[in-house]
């Protein structure tokens, strides 16, 4: 089974923005001129392109009637604009806080080959252990360009932003379209994630790479060569934010089955390799993370200690509540549907909820305050699995027949 | 619906959008308001030294937005005594000489709400 075009080309624009910051770091250590970067990014771009067409993309084979296509292609454009128009609004030059105190300050760094090594001697507050997807990216285009416009983090933040929606529909309006529009008009009408997503932090790139992984792990099955991508998708996920680990790991531990059988296990290195190896440097450069550091309480106290448990939970729910109604609204929903239908929730689920469950134990251990911990980074944290936990939701949802659209 | 008729309006929709957010781009925020207090700054100071910091307005945001503008310069907000050349960041009605004394004043600038002086201790 092959990926249809729009959605593979997507992946191959993912993989190429992972290709552009992990070769530009490679670049950074080797002193390689710009030049050098550019022309390797230029040749990757166009052999991936290509190996993308051959190897992923299904055959032109026209499997819905002439309306189905010119509705969901309406109700895609519909969708664009009205993000774009609410983006307009919500959208902050030079995006919120940690925007400019952490991404883009760190790729101010990346963009002066003279100095980038500075960027591991900054203060504590700054984190100079957060990995280099998006200050790489950034900091890559400007150097090329020889400026640091705002437009380039502001362009990589909006491309992501829009892309979510847009992938999620493309993936399920074959399957059923009135629950695909719904999602991307959902989505698109959601200021929270909006407004989030659009920040410039690493929230929301790591949400659609690891979205994206999902996506792809339904056809792996029957194409070894999603397990390419696949590593690529989960590798990038590290190199992304630190969180991306446990979530790349827990995502290996529900699959492992599905990768190693059929030698799909040497497809899926090929693909991790190279963004697990400039982690691995990285990690050699880069100070210890706060979180891991200055540990003065033993874990067994955090662990026995009921109240922190409460709390968090509390802010969970808050958070649920708040924040990702339409997540919330979709789970109810998605757990009347098994039970109607008899089914247990599918393995995708359990992933995702195991996700959600890691987070929850990250924050027991969390040496930081709690209370501070939890309102500074808890929403951003279900920001990131919400667009999987929607899409998930959504595939389980696309089952039902709805007659006049199923044409 | 003919492809030629969908590109242009994709073609039209895309240069309407640009020309939107362009316009938008080009209003000033409070970082571009000390970007223009700080022009001219950079002469006078190398990428990558270090520069003390001192700032005698309430706003927790101002000594990160001057480090972010300054990058690859470094201000240094914990041990300003240590360093020789200093950023003070002080509000227009404040008499500054009387914090600075007999020092050296490399470099300065104002705006609508703000002094910025870079000083050498030598």
């Amino acid at each position: 089974m092959k990926m249809q075009r729009g959605i593979s080309q997507i992946i191959w624009l993912l993989m190429l923005l992972g290709f552009i910051s992990i070769s530009y770091f490679f670049s950074l250590l080797l002193h390689l001129p710009a030049l050098v970067t550019s022309i390797l990014i230029i040749v990757y771009g166009f052999f991936s392109y290509k190996w993308t067409l051959k190897n992923i993309v299904t055959e032109t084979i026209q499997t819905r009637s002439a309306k189905h296509t010119i509705f969901s292609y309406i109700i895609l454009l519909a969708g664009i604009i009205i993000i774009t128009n609410r983006l307009y609004y919500f959208e902050h030059k030079y995006g919120d806080w940690d925007a400019w105190l952490i991404w883009n300050y760190h790729a101010k760094y990346l963009a002066h080959p003279e100095y980038w090594k500075q960027l591991f001697t900054l203060n504590k507050i700054s984190h100079p252990d957060y990995p280099l997807f998006i200050p790489g990216n950034i900091g890559f285009f400007w150097r090329l360009l020889g400026t640091d416009s705002q437009l380039i983090p502001f362009a990589l933040s909006f491309f992501i932003t829009l892309i979510i929606p847009v992938i999620i529909f493309l993936s399920l309006k074959q399957k059923n379209l009135l629950i695909a529009g719904v999602v991307l008009i959902l989505l698109g009408t959601d200021d929270f994630y909006l407004i989030h997503a659009i920040a410039q932090y690493a929230d929301a790139p790591l949400a659609l790479f690891f979205l994206t992984a999902i996506i792809s792990v339904n056809y792996l099955k029957t194409n070894k060569y999603i397990a390419v991508i696949l590593g690529a998708l989960l590798g990038c996920c590290i190199w992304i934010k630190n969180e991306g680990a446990m979530l790349s790991l827990l995502f290996c531990l529900f699959y492992i089955k599905d990768i190693l059988v059929n030698g799909r296990w040497k497809y899926f290195l090929a693909g991790i390799a190279f963004p697990l190896l400039a982690i691995l440097l990285f990690k050699t450069m880069a100070p210890v993370n706060n979180l891991l550091e200055n540990r003065t309480v033993p874990l067994v106290d955090y662990f026995t200690d009921s109240s922190r448990y409460k709390l968090i939970a509390s802010y969970l729910v808050y958070n649920l509540n708040n924040n990702f109604m339409v997540t919330k609204y979709g789970l109810i929903v998605y757990v009347i549907f098994c039970i109607v239908n008899r089914q247990f929730p599918g393995k995708d689920m359990w992933l995702l909820l195991s996700c959600v469950a890691g987070c929850f134990f990250v924050y027991v251990l969390s040496n930081q305050g709690l209370e501070w911990h939890l309102q500074t980074s808890m929403d951003r944290v279900l920001l990131q699995l919400m667009p999987s936990f929607v899409y998930v939701i959504a595939t389980k949802l696309s089952t039902l027949k709805i007659p006049f659209l199923s044409k | 619906m003919k492809p030629f008729i969908v590109n242009t309006c994709l073609f039209i929709a895309v240069i309407t959008a640009l020309y939107f957010f362009t316009i938008k781009f080009r209003q000033p925020d409070n970082i571009d308001k000390v970007k223009i207090g700080l022009t001219g700054i950079d002469r006078y100071i190398s990428n990558n030294s270090r520069l003390g910091y001192i700032c005698s307005v309430n706003d927790g945001a101002l000594p990160n937005i001057a480090n972010y503008i300054l990058t690859p310069v470094n201000l240094d907000m914990l041990n300003v005594s240590a360093l020789d050349t200093t950023l003070i960041i002080v509000p227009l009605d404040q008499k500054v000489l009387d914090m600075i004394g007999q020092e050296n004043i490399l470099w300065q600038n104002k705006d609508d709400r703000l002094k910025y002086i870079l000083i050498s201790k030598h």
